[in-house]
């Protein structure tokens, strides 16, 4: 796979320029992330597009000269992580439908890895890349078939480092010597890289793996190299290689739009003489049975236990919800139901009881309108998703008008900020579907709730919506008090990440002007909600609850109980079995509001610990303490690096126009997918050493 | 002067939320009305080629600022290298009238212009297609307020119906020209001065 000349290469090169270290690092991580971007970014084109813009790019980098082959390595490298992660995806399915209970079905290139790969470096299944992510979960209950296709798996790895060596000239030795040359490489890295590495198992893991994998391949190796379907984002990514393998990829004409997903060659022999329209059949079973298989996993975590187990429904939950279980599980996940089942019924009845107080009390004649914040929600109303036609229904209207206004009063130190009422949306909408029949679910955003809604689910449905965005906006506090300290954090963030992730862009920027608070300012308002359509938003934020969701919260809620003059509005949490971290964002309290200035200390407290609480803990809890802004400055940073050959060519016009109009219009769930998943990994590189700098 | 770049005249759009600036931007950049405009969150960001006086061309980038309270310490990122700004009321509401006295200091605050007295500033009182029984900012009051401002040109417009959309910016487009003219005299005053006193020098020394 190139690896080790990789890192033979590297190594020259960083001893060349010791004093360099942390320059030639960054290049190295730069390049990865760059082709990775690339690759992402070419299999997301059609077909039609051509391999060659990719070196294009590439070729604009700053750090070519004597960095080429090391460059044309990383490509590789990374490409070949890349299709690693798409054919283990493949597998994942194929696995899942050989086996009714197997452990994930779903796109595994997203499934959340993180308990500690460093541990496992010997580990065949955990290791062949640097940036695939196997679902820990999966790697425990693996079957013995899984196992075997991983198997497999290696050998093609292994294989294509053999390949890539070749044409880089460069011999082969044993797989010791270049374990200690890569870590002699890693010695000499600047800091920052070097915790990156230890946490996230770059590119040495697949050197060792690779060994692992050698004992028994070459038949499978001959039939990988000359099968064009296992070679297909190699190609169509780095055109240093595609050169010298066939490019009758690009007619395979598989329909799926976004990354195509190469097969394992134990289906290839049979595939290749099935007849277009049979491969499609079988595709649309697969997937009906992925979904089936989806929806039975939900099913089993949530149904018939007493209590619910949040770490793995996070987990599932990260790759999607399926619609019908979607209401319940943003509750669960958000920290508004309890995990245990006895007491949902209950809580749930109080909660409720406590919103139509709230809003007796705050509509009650004792109570005087606040006139400004009144008026601004109800001038906002109207134009919140105007193209939907769920929101020009009047009763909708004063639904939404009663949650955002209650919860304004009741957030003195934030107060209504224009873009809440985007963010109630996603909500209010999810959680009206659980009064729609299961097929008629795709039609709430055209009936007008009036016709199917009862007036107390109605004031249930208000109140599950101003509970959980209460809880949302909890994470988030700082983006809406004075000043909002929170979104220039976050866009100062993205700048910086940028930067390092992809200079090129961030010089552009410089050179025209462009200020990233000019465009970035509404992807943090508005969590990206402008950006895409409301069924992507919501799917996108199947990823963020489960990704960030407050279990803090509900720790610090639990063991301050007793602090508290009122413990009816608390919600009451069994607590996982997780140690209650030192910081979490205070429970909102509906009886004081008084106590909101403490409440956004707090929250400061809290984003400025995540990683130091995440590192003292076990890695595997890190879930519950990524904070919702921290993993969203990712995703913008994914986001704005998907255009960055385009904007790289726009003066400053033509860049904010861009962006202030993205063309997303036509995004579907797969597209956001891959977005979250690029985000995630970049996460998951730059987490650690964001620390340093993302202050 | 004849590979002077082109002219980019910045214009920032001000005024309580919900008055129509963002309709007013689109009216005139687009000539389209919609009643379906999302509340504006930061800026948007709209351009247009212009020709002022029939002679002269320059692309006129509009800031179209939120409306909000809350948006308001973000001006710095908008305001700066503002060539004109457009202060927007609404004739059918009375405290957007009133903060336009706190929206034109607020800019000047932020904007780091050179020199205050001078900028130009226009006023606009938008919506006057709406029935006369609603507006509630008089023409006279309007009048008195442009004038106390330093006689600010003022303008009756209707996004909706297009009514004085044209004109207004026409005058937007003339004010912003002007100011971009005089700053960039400026610069050449300083220029010129610097290159007299290099002259000088080499006079005398030729004298010597």
């Amino acid at each position: 796979m190139g690896v080790r000349s990789t890192s033979q290469e590297i190594n020259r090169e960083t001893k060349e320029r010791r004093s360099h270290s942390s320059s030639s690092s960054t290049s190295l991580v730069t390049s990865l992330m760059k082709s990775w971007r690339i690759s992402s970014s070419s299999s997301s084109s059609s077909s039609s597009k051509p391999s060659n813009k990719s070196s294009q790019s590439f070729s604009g980098n700053p750090t070519t000269g004597t960095y080429n082959d090391t460059m044309n390595n990383n490509l590789t490298q990374t490409n070949d992580g890349h299709s690693n992660q798409l054919r283990s995806s493949n597998e994942h399915r194929l696995y899942s439908l050989s086996r009714t209970n197997s452990s994930d079905g779903n796109f595994d290139a997203m499934s959340k890895q993180q308990n500690s790969t460093t541990k496992s470096i010997t580990s065949p299944a955990k290791t062949y890349s640097p940036l695939r992510y196997a679902s820990p979960s999966s790697n425990q209950i693996e079957s013995p078939r899984a196992s075997l296709l991983r198997q497999q798996h290696n050998k093609h790895s292994h294989h294509n480092q053999i390949y890539y060596q070749h044409n880089n000239n460069s011999t082969i030795s044993e797989h010791s010597t270049h374990k200690k040359s890569s870590d002699k490489y890693f010695e000499d890295l600047d800091e920052d890289w070097s915790a990156v590495i230890d946490n996230y198992n770059m590119p040495i893991p697949m050197l060792t793996n690779g060994g692992n994998g050698k004992s028994s391949t070459s038949n499978n190796n001959n039939q990988q190299h000359n099968d064009p379907r296992n070679n297909l984002s190699r190609t169509s990514t780095a055109s240093s290689v595609a050169t010298s393998i066939t490019s009758t990829t690009m007619t395979q004409g598989q329909s799926l739009q976004y990354p195509q997903l190469p097969n394992l060659n134990t289906m290839e022999a049979i595939e290749l003489e099935k007849s277009q329209e049979e491969i499609e059949n079988e595709r649309e079973v697969q997937e009906l049975n992925s979904i089936m298989q989806r929806i039975t996993k939900f099913d089993n975590i949530i149904k018939g236990k007493n209590v619910i187990n949040l770490q793995e429904l996070r987990q599932l939950s990260w790759n999607g919800i399926p619609k019908p279980h979607r209401p319940i599980v943003w509750k669960l996940l958000i920290g508004y139901l309890p995990a245990n089942t006895r007491r949902q019924e209950s809580l749930l009845k109080r909660k409720r009881q406590e919103y139509t107080e709230g809003l007796k009390h705050t509509f009650s004649d004792e109570h005087s309108r606040d006139i400004p914040t009144w008026h601004q929600i109800e001038i906002d109303i109207p134009r919140t998703n105007p193209h939907i036609p769920l929101y020009q229904f009047k009763s909708v209207h004063d639904s939404l008008q009663r949650i955002l206004y209650l919860w304004a009063i009741r957030h003195p130190a934030s107060g209504y900020v224009q873009g809440i009422n985007d963010l109630v949306t996603p909500f209010f909408q999810t959680f009206l579907t659980e009064y729609l029949p299961p097929s008629k679910i795709d039609t709430v955003e055209v009936v007008d709730p009036d016709t199917y809604l009862t007036e107390d689910q109605k004031e249930n449905l208000e109140a599950d919506t101003f509970w959980c965005l209460t809880k949302f906006l909890e994470q988030i506090t700082d983006n809406y008090i004075h000043g909002q300290p929170g979104i220039l954090k976050q866009v100062k963030n993205l700048g910086q990440l940028v930067k390092r992730i992809d200079f090129d862009l961030y010089k552009h920027f410089q050179n025209e002007h462009v200020e990233f608070i000019q465009f970035a300012f509404r992807w943090m308002n508005c969590l990206l909600m402008r950006e895409f359509q409301m069924d992507t938003v919501i799917r996108m934020w199947d990823t963020y609850l489960a990704e960030t969701s407050p279990e803090t919260t509900s720790s610090f809620a639990t063991s301050n109980q007793s602090n508290s003059s009122n413990d009816g509005v608390l919600s009451p949490h069994t607590p996982v079995s997780r140690k209650p971290p030192t910081f979490g964002t205070p429970n909102i309290d509906l009886a004081s509001p008084a106590s909101s200035a403490s409440r956004s200390n707090m929250t400061t407290q809290t984003n400025a610990s995540p990683a130091g609480v995440s590192s003292s803990d076990d890695s595997s809890n890190r879930f519950s303490h990524t904070s919702l802004n921290e993993f969203h400055v990712f995703v913008c940073a994914a986001f704005l690096i998907k255009w960055s050959d385009m904007l790289c060519d726009m003066d400053f016009q033509g860049i904010i126009t861009f962006l202030q109009n993205p063309p997303t219009k036509d995004w579907t769930e797969t597209d956001i997918e891959m977005l979250l998943s690029e985000a995630y990994i970049w996460q998951s590189l730059y987490k650690d050493a964001t620390s340093h700098w993302l202050k | 002067m004849s590979t002077r770049k082109k002219n980019i005249l910045k214009v920032i759009i001000l005024g309580d939320s919900g008055v129509g600036k963002t309709s007013l931007m689109h009216r005139y950049v687009n000539d389209k009305y919609s009643q379906q405009y999302k509340a504006t969150i930061g800026a948007d960001f709209l351009t247009k080629e212009v020709n002022i006086d029939s002679d002269k061309v320059a692309t006129m980038q509009v800031w179209d600022t939120a409306g909000q309270e809350r948006f308001q310490s973000l001006g710095v990122a908008f305001y700066r290298g503002a060539d004109c700004c457009v202060l927007v009321y609404d004739v059918t509401n009375t405290k957007s009238f009133q903060s336009i006295k706190s929206w034109r200091d607020e800019f000047l605050v932020h904007a780091n212009v050179s020199s205050p007295e001078t900028f130009p500033f226009v006023l606009l009182g938008n919506k006057i297609d709406a029935d006369d029984s609603k507006k509630v900012v008089s023409n006279k009051d309007a009048q008195d307020l442009a004038a106390s401002l330093g006689n600010i040109p003022l303008f009756f417009t209707s996004a909706k119906t297009a009514i004085n959309v044209d004109t207004a910016f026409q005058e937007i487009a003339r004010s912003a020209l002007q100011q971009n003219q005089n700053d960039a005299d400026a610069f050449e005053d300083d220029f010129n001065d610097a290159i007299n006193i290099q002259l000088d020098n080499d006079t005398n020394s030729c004298s010597c």
